[in-house]
């Protein structure tokens, strides 16, 4: 025990020494100014809330109000400060829960020491959102659940797609708060709902009641039917369908292009006035009906209603179509085909008993930093050398240095005996093109 | 009277109450994060959080040890963001590069960074901010009893960790169709 009492004393005196740079009460005031400013759009926010609520319409509509009032409200409005962080700065989301578009659901249920409770939901006809506490008694007990399904009266389910673990920190947490975003596929929407999964052992199934007669009422849809360009890339827009948690916008990509427009950089509806509505972070950003057809989603503007509207994009990322397979030889770890901007290297191929792990090294631009975590180069599926289709599991994404400038992005194949090479298709490309498109929708 | 007004968010109040402690907040960073800006990045994080979160303190004493735990809870998810390998760490060890610009850390805070939230802490305020046993206890509001097990018990499980050697943990994330 002593030394490793000797070791950390060594730190102690580490640490005592230290020196700390000249700028760092800089990054106090930084800290602080971007809590500032977050607060003030936080407050308008919680306050129109509670006035949907209060109904003292006249006293509430201006935006100014005393710190020490304020303090009062949040207080009274449990679970409040959490939804705020989970939903992330979406704005459409803070204008339904400012509309009262928000339900209080109150479900819970206890099985094997854990509490698991529906607090609240967001929904409409395209998605919908569930906000939830666990309380657990024993922090040994994973937190996480599986098998998650959200079945109609028939049984059918129907969900598209589902997003989960928006709170980051709970190891040694007790009581976590989160929530789950349901995307909606085709299948009738019912009033009830089920929700079931599997948390600590046990199945869990909720009732969610769903006011389908209500939802099917809103949404605003633009027809637009509009071919536009960039760099000689052609898409067509359909149309813009308004709903109250997003909007989803339907576009087609020429199957003439000879590039393949991977990822819209900056889509966003724009109003009269400036406001701005893009796309949701740590969100979905397209359901893909193939390379050339998506639905696009954005933060909704359900709630405003603005004299004039915009669609509008600058920048999308883009790659020449036959530069999109990457074909690597397993043996002599190196990549025989692929884009020609040299920036895609295989740092390694590693076999192990959980897989087979192909390192794919990126050599990343300033700008392509700022984006660093959005895009997964590959597609899942890959063939080997006899044409057979596999898929890859998962991957894992690191930074060579902390930098960032070199992005890995590690694939785990499962253990096969394939025939080399494999080809991959590449799925997002930060290579980029440009244009001025603007869109009236209203 | 500094902390009330702090706590009502008023700037210069908080902005003092900061101030007296950014060299702590800084050097925990580096101890976890090994760069300058980085750690300087860590500052300004918390120093956001805390604005935003600190009317959650219910006394001045308890400021500074809420503080370093946010700076501790900041600088694990930035390392675990930062390696994000699907592989087995030790079997990469020798085909990565070596990081040429962080400082390697010490073998022991490597596994000191791996230990529980709570234990980890203790370890921490005593170590590195050199609090008494006594100020733990109070900061954190617990016995002296209690903070006395639970130090010797972090020893415990930090020799027993390192007395394994291998870094056991694959701190990664799935991303599953």
């Amino acid at each position: 025990m002593q030394d490793i009492e000797k070791k950390l004393s060594e730190i102690t005196d580490e640490v005592d020494h230290m020196n700390v740079p000249d700028q760092l009460n800089q990054y106090i005031w930084q800290g602080m100014d971007r809590g500032k400013r977050e607060l003030r759009r936080k407050r308008r926010f919680l306050y129109s809330s509670i006035a949907a609520v209060a109904a003292i319409l006249i006293f509430f509509s201006s935006i100014r109000l005393s710190p020490a009032f304020a303090a009062a409200c949040v207080n009274n409005i449990p679970g409040m400060d959490y939804i705020v962080s989970l939903i992330q700065g979406d704005r459409g989301l803070e204008a339904a829960i400012n509309n009262n578009f928000m339900q209080k659901l109150n479900l819970t249920q206890t099985k094997n020491g854990m509490t698991f409770t529906i607090d609240s939901m967001v929904a409409d006809q395209n998605q919908m959102i569930l906000f939830y506490t666990i309380h657990r008694k024993d922090l040994s007990t994973d937190s996480h659940f599986k098998n998650e399904e959200i079945t109609n009266v028939k049984g059918e389910s129907v969900a598209g797609s589902m997003e989960f673990d928006y709170s980051n920190d709970v190891k040694g947490k007790k009581t976590i708060h989160d929530r789950i975003t349901v995307t909606f596929n085709e299948k009738q929407l019912t009033n009830p709902l089920n929700y079931s999964m599997n948390l600590a052992g046990a199945k869990w199934d909720f009732t969610i009641p769903f006011n389908i007669d209500q939802y099917k009422k809103m949404k605003k849809v633009y027809p637009v039917n509009q071919t536009v360009s960039m760099d000689g890339q052609k898409m067509t827009f359909d149309k813009v369908t308004v709903y109250p948690t997003r909007v989803a916008i339907d576009v087609k990509f020429d199957p003439n292009n000879t590039k393949q427009i991977t990822r819209f950089e900056d889509l966003r509806l724009v109003d009269g006035n400036g406001n701005t509505w893009a796309s949701i972070n740590n969100g979905i950003i397209s359901s893909n009906i193939s390379d050339n057809e998506w639905i696009v989603y954005l933060q909704s503007n359900y709630f405003s209603n603005p004299k004039s509207l915009y669609l509008k994009l600058n920048s999308a990322r883009a790659i020449n179509k036959n530069e999109r397979k990457v074909v690597v030889d397993l043996n002599k770890k190196k990549i025989l085909e692929g884009p020609t901007d040299g920036r895609l290297t295989l740092s390694n191929v590693m076999k192990q008993k959980n897989g087979l792990f192909i390192d794919f090294a990126f050599k990343q631009q300033k700008i392509d930093q700022e984006h660093g975590n959005e895009y997964s180069l590959f597609n899942w599926s890959f063939k080997d050398a006899t044409g057979e289709n596999y898929s890859f599991q998962s991957f894992g994404t690191s930074f060579e240095n902390t930098k960032g400038q070199t992005l890995h992005q590690i694939l785990q194949l499962p253990v096969k005996n394939y025939k080399s090479p494999l080809t991959f298709t590449i799925d997002d490309y930060p290579t980029r093109i440009h244009g001025t498109i603007s869109i009236k929708l209203k | 009277m500094l902390f009330k007004k702090a706590r009502k968010r008023d700037s210069k109040a908080f902005s003092e109450i900061m101030t007296s402690y950014q060299d702590q907040l800084y050097k925990t960073a580096w101890r976890y994060l090994r760069e300058e800006q980085d750690a300087l990045d860590a500052v300004q994080e918390v120093s956001y959080r805390a604005f935003k979160n600190i009317h959650k303190v219910k006394q001045p004493e308890y400021v500074k040890t809420w503080l370093i735990r946010i700076m501790i809870n900041y600088c694990l998810d930035e390392i675990r963001r930062k390696k994000r390998t699907v592989p087995v760490a030790d079997v990469y060890e020798d085909l990565k590069e070596e990081d040429q610009d962080a400082t390697t850390k010490l073998d022991i805070e490597n596994h000191l960074q791996k230990l529980n939230g709570n234990y980890q802490l203790i370890i921490v305020l005593k170590y590195y901010h050199q609090y008494t046993l006594t100020e733990i206890a109070e900061s954190l509001d617990m016995p002296l009893g209690t903070v006395k097990t639970r130090l010797n018990r972090a020893l415990e499980r930090l020799r027993e960790q390192m007395a394994e050697g291998s870094e056991s943990d694959a701190g990664y994330r799935k991303e599953v169709k």
